[in-house]
């Protein structure tokens, strides 16, 4: 039973520590449609892009940007700004913010 | 969209007889053990397939909750404005490259695929545009009549890269590339699952029995339990994954590799 639980402590502990990096940024939309999670890393910055479409198909996509311009050309070129304004200017803001530092 | 990099080999061939080809990547690869979130497999991703000889890819992983929940998982090594393009179109129905993906389990150079329909065409003329010029294609099926499933696509914009002596070596090192960034996929799921969830181990143990079609009466058997205890753990678990009964729970446990 103890190897069991500590498996069960170190699962969870693993799991925790994905989500744990201070730096990590994290945005969504009021219902849940579109999410970022952005990360500085030695090259650029780390961006995961969760979409949940209708008819319950959900798109997780992880990418990594080596400068500002490659990201904000990106964040221009998603037409669901269009329906989240808020949210890509949030979006945009966080992103340089994460280069510039 | 892109050129050739700079740096980018003479051919390919140059790049896989060169010592140390194989180990090298299998260094890189081998990080992604100490790895724990998508994004930091991105960077990993990127290295390995620098160091494979090819200029971008990307890991897609698919799974099917049931008939009416799938969920693509993309790891991206190449420039992303293409998949915005791509699901805007929702080409994802008909990518000849992915429709291979899902029925063959060998590596195939995308020259090797054929298009049958104008979307198809479409479709692998927007690839090229954005540095997929030549491609090799990389399954990583599932066995046990699973519905999760990976590819590994890698490009070069260098038209016929792919076509020339060093591709026999490259196919051996991409499959053995996918199936690791498979592997690694599927265990993020199996944690993800774990902990929005609160899977415990003795659920797992319990799955594990309507996996193999134990009758409850069996299951209380061997747990030591009453079958009404049985019966309301089941309950349990269907709520807290989200499934309408215990076989859909079963299968949704295995198809995130928790059984």
């Amino acid at each position: 039973m103890p190897d069991r639980l500590n498996n069960k402590k170190r699962n969870l502990d693993r799991v925790r520590s994905a989500v744990s990096d201070p730096r990590t940024v994290t945005t969504a939309s009021a219902d849940g449609i579109v999410s970022f999670r952005l990360s500085p890393c030695a090259g650029g910055i780390l961006v995961m892009r969760t979409q949940a479409h209708t008819r319950g198909r959900r798109l997780v996509q992880s990418v990594q940007f080596s400068d500002d311009a490659s990201f904000l050309r990106w964040c221009d070129t998603d037409r669901l700004k269009f329906d989240y304004p808020l949210l890509y200017a949030n979006l945009r803001r966080s992103g340089c913010a994460l280069f510039e530092s | 969209m892109l050129s050739s990099s700079p740096d980018a080999p003479c051919s390919l061939s140059d790049v896989t007889r060169a010592d140390g080809y194989f180990r090298r990547v299998s260094e890189v690869v081998r990080q992604l053990d100490a790895v724990h979130d998508p994004m930091r497999a991105v960077e990993l991703l990127r290295q390995t397939t620098l160091c494979m000889g090819a200029e971008r890819s990307i890991f897609a992983s698919f799974i099917r909750d049931d008939a009416s929940c799938e969920s693509f998982r993309l790891l991206l090594a190449c420039d992303p404005e293409w998949l915005i393009d791509y699901e805007q179109h929702r080409w994802h129905e008909d990518d000849p490259w992915l429709a291979y993906a899902r029925v063959h389990c060998e590596p195939v150079r995308g020259s090797e695929i054929p298009t049958h329909t104008p979307a198809q065409r479409v479709i692998v003329e927007l690839a090229e545009r954005f540095g997929f010029r030549s491609t090799v294609i990389v399954p990583t099926p599932s066995s046990g009549g699973l519905t999760r499933a990976g590819v590994l696509c890698l490009g070069s914009a260098t038209p016929n890269y792919f076509e020339d002596d060093g591709y026999l070596d490259f196919k051996l090192v991409a499959r053995g590339v996918a199936t690791e960034f498979h592997d690694w996929w599927i265990a993020r799921m199996k944690d993800e699952l774990i902990a929005s969830a609160h899977i415990t181990i003795d659920d797992i143990a319990l799955l594990a029995h309507e996996r193999r079609g134990h009758s409850t009466k069996v299951i209380a058997r061997d747990l030591h339990s009453s079958i009404t205890s049985i019966n309301s753990r089941f309950q349990r678990l269907n709520l807290k994954l989200k499934v309408p009964n215990r076989r859909a729970a079963a299968r949704k446990a295995a198809e995130y590799g928790l059984i």
